[in-house]
């Protein structure tokens, strides 16, 4: 069971059912928005599923995800990608099928979640639908298309920000590194330890850096700076063969 | 287990200086460590990454309030020796860890 004191109880079973309880004070619209996170990460986990903290986006057929911290800028760089033209998979977890050769990626068809000055930094206002909580600068936005097929997996990226000793740029962590990386962008990463799925992530990281490619992308959190590290991704998925490099 | 020391402290009382002493003193090789690499994470209590690991929820969809009350969970938390945002193995957890808090004495709920 799970408890978030002041919005409800929840008590998941078998991945497969979720029964609540609101607290008093707390409505429905509030107990939502924790059912699509903390609530879907345990039930996908009890499903043995790698789940990880990330936003990912559609780039030639393949899907990118973008995972780091809290605070790392996850959900701004997809939305960055989004302008820029390409269709967003998912906001902020991402479901990922690596017990083949070819991970791929599960879209949820779920809407962004963003906070005001992120919207309106990339000129989302248009889009902005109904705030998160009542109580929070922080709106659903539309993202300009959903999916319902899983896609192949392009590559991992983990956002980090440029300051010492980190230079901007993309760098490949060794698959130790990439495992560690992506266990602690599990969505939670104490759920992977208690639930005992560690050796599933281990396994997974060495597919995903196989097939796919986990990197470090190191650059300045400003969004001044974003159409700059747009242009180096796209330098890099030419660079990595996942576009075709222009003529 | 790992037992936590607190430091606390006003800010700007010299904690990172304190952190930098305590990185030096307990390097293994010897060398100075790097003023801009410290081993040891500069982490506060109310970071949000040790809240959104320990408690599993996003503090980003939580309200000040709210956050508050749930605050001193994480501390108990860290105080029992739990796993943090920053060393999640029981292989690779120091035996010590400082963490840094300001917070005041308040009343919470």
């Amino acid at each position: 069971m799970l408890r978030i004191p002041g919005i409800a109880r929840f008590v998941l079973s078998e991945g497969r059912e979720i029964e609540f309880e609101l607290e008093a004070g707390s409505d429905v619209a509030d107990a939502a928005i924790f059912i699509l996170g903390t609530v879907f990460g345990i039930l996908l986990h009890q499903r043995e599923q790698i789940v990880l903290h990330a936003s990912a986006v559609r780039v030639n057929g393949k899907a990118i995800l973008f995972c780091g911290p809290s605070g790392a800028g996850k959900s701004s760089m997809a939305a960055a990608l989004v302008q820029r033209g390409y269709d967003l998979l998912t906001d902020d977890v991402c479901v990922i099928s690596a017990d083949e050769a070819t991970p791929s990626v599960h879209s949820d068809g779920r809407l962004l979640k963003l906070w005001t000055h992120t919207i309106e930094a990339l000129g989302l206002l248009e889009q902005r639908g109904a705030r998160v909580r009542s109580s929070l600068e922080k709106f659903y936005v539309a993202p300009s298309e959903t999916f319902s097929e899983p896609l192949p997996l392009g590559a991992v990226y983990y956002l980090r920000e440029a300051r010492p000793p980190h230079a901007r740029g993309i760098e490949r962590p060794n698959v130790v590194d990439a495992a560690l990386l992506l266990r602690r962008n599990a969505y939670r990463p104490l759920i992977v330890n208690r639930m005992g799925q560690k050796a599933n992530y281990f396994h997974a990281a060495a597919t995903i850096a196989n097939a796919a490619g986990i990197f470090h992308l190191t650059r300045t959190l400003n969004f001044k700076e974003m159409p700059h590290v747009v242009a180096f991704l796209e330098r890099h998925w030419q660079d990595i063969g996942l576009t075709e490099k222009a003529a | 287990m790992t037992r936590t020391i607190w430091l606390a402290s006003y800010p700007k009382s010299g904690n990172t200086w304190l952190r930098m002493l305590i990185a030096n003193l307990s390097a293994k090789d010897g060398q100075p460590v790097d003023i801009n690499d410290l081993p040891e994470r500069g982490g506060i209590a109310s970071a949000r990454g040790p809240f959104d690991y320990l408690l599993l929820i996003d503090s980003g969809l939580l309200t000040y309030d709210e956050a508050d009350r749930l605050r001193p969970r994480v501390y108990e938390a860290l105080a029992r020796g739990a796993e943090d945002d920053e060393y999640d193995a029981p292989g690779v957890m120091p035996p010590l860890r400082f963490v840094k808090v300001h917070d005041a004495y308040t009343q919470n709920a």
